[in-house]
């Protein structure tokens, strides 16, 4: 049985997943600093592969960005555009679509009879 | 629409069936190749290796221009499509467009995507870029990327980009150390090949453009620069690192 942690990395890259489950955890925004400041203790990195990992998290719609000004200039604050449940949730939606697309009414049949034994 | 696309396929057919035209044709994009390449193999300065790869867009330009004058000038019946009188209008056009290209599109597309700083990193480059005597500061403007990347651009006038990814990784003198580096290329007037280079580079394989791109000399001219103003090579060094990680 997988755990639920491992199930985001089975889809992301290591670090990206780590970023992810950093915003989960601290339950709302962060900047890339702070992200940074909790990772290395578990997860040694360079902060620029942070900053970067986090870019392409935007470009891949998984997390929202806003500019913030402050005494070390301009930053980003990055939120996470789905709860874990959520993001989850999209993973076993697009694989069992993909599933159905691929196998029709094979995969639909297995997912029945499977359903019914579970019920 | 598909009956004017027909007829410019045969305006076409009727362009290539013409030797003369063909053998212009043919020989502008030889001497497109030929300027690449002898931008990588010969060592030219910034300067000149800039010059040759927008004059190398502008002979890959040259076609299109050539076949749309010689199909104007038929269609308005305005010239009775002698070869030369062609070509008196061809060129002029051709490095016209390959100008403008160079000094007007290529860095409006960079201001395009950005935002103009008007804060202290502009106060910044308007005090050194006087220092250094230079007549008009470059405009710093902010790129909304979470990538850590900071370049220049030439043209009309010239601008220094950082992205806001590079401002969240760096300290205040790091980033110091790197305008100073863009401000040196500027000075130095090889910013003009970054632009140039990273749109060749979309195009191209990347072993033709590389070494027609910015030297290890001018990289270390624009890095002593740097150390001289902030008196040590610490920032820009730890800039440089982190900026590799």
């Amino acid at each position: 049985m997988v755990k639920k942690a491992d199930a985001v990395s089975d889809v992301l890259s290591p670090l990206e997943s780590k970023i992810l489950e950093t915003l989960w955890e601290s339950g709302g925004e962060a900047k890339v600093r702070e992200i940074y400041g909790r990772i290395r203790k578990r997860h040694p990195c360079a902060q620029t592969s942070v900053a970067v990992t986090l870019d392409r998290l935007y470009a891949r719609k998984l997390v929202s960005r806003r500019i913030t000004t402050g005494r070390g200039g301009l930053a980003y604050i990055y939120r996470p555009l789905q709860s874990r449940e959520q993001f989850q949730k999209s993973i076993v939606q697009q694989a069992v679509d993909r599933l159905v697309a691929r196998f029709g009414d094979s995969a639909i049949n297995y997912f029945d009879e499977k359903y019914r034994k579970n019920k | 629409m598909w009956g004017m696309a027909d007829h410019v396929i045969d305006a076409g057919t009727l362009f290539f069936q013409d030797g003369t035209n063909v053998t212009l044709v043919a020989a502008s994009l030889a001497f497109a190749v030929l300027l690449i390449l002898s931008s990588r193999y010969l060592g030219f300065s910034a300067r000149t290796r800039s010059i040759l790869m927008h004059a190398h867009v502008a002979l890959l330009l040259f076609p299109l221009v050539f076949f749309a004058t010689t199909l104007t000038c038929k269609q308005a019946g305005l010239c009775e499509v002698g070869l030369t009188q062609t070509l008196l209008y061809v060129i002029p056009i051709t490095l016209a467009l390959g100008l403008a290209f160079g000094l007007l599109v290529v860095p409006m597309l960079h201001r395009w995507r950005a935002q103009p700083e008007a804060g202290r990193w502009q106060r910044f480059i308007h005090r050194h870029a006087g220092e250094l005597g230079m007549r008009k500061a470059p405009d710093v403007f902010i790129v909304d990327s979470g990538r850590p990347e900071a370049y220049s651009t030439g043209g009309l006038r010239p601008a220094i980009f950082i992205t806001v990814g590079m401002s969240e990784t760096l300290s205040e003198r790091q980033m110091q150390a790197v305008l100073l580096h863009e401000l040196a290329h500027i000075r130095e007037g090889s910013y003009v090949l970054k632009p140039i280079t990273r749109l060749l580079q979309s195009v191209y394989p990347e072993p033709i453009v590389a070494p027609a791109a910015m030297t290890q000399e001018e990289e270390r001219k624009a890095d002593a620069y740097a150390t001289w103003v902030q008196k040590t090579n610490v920032h820009l060094n730890r800039a440089k690192r982190k900026l590799a990680e």
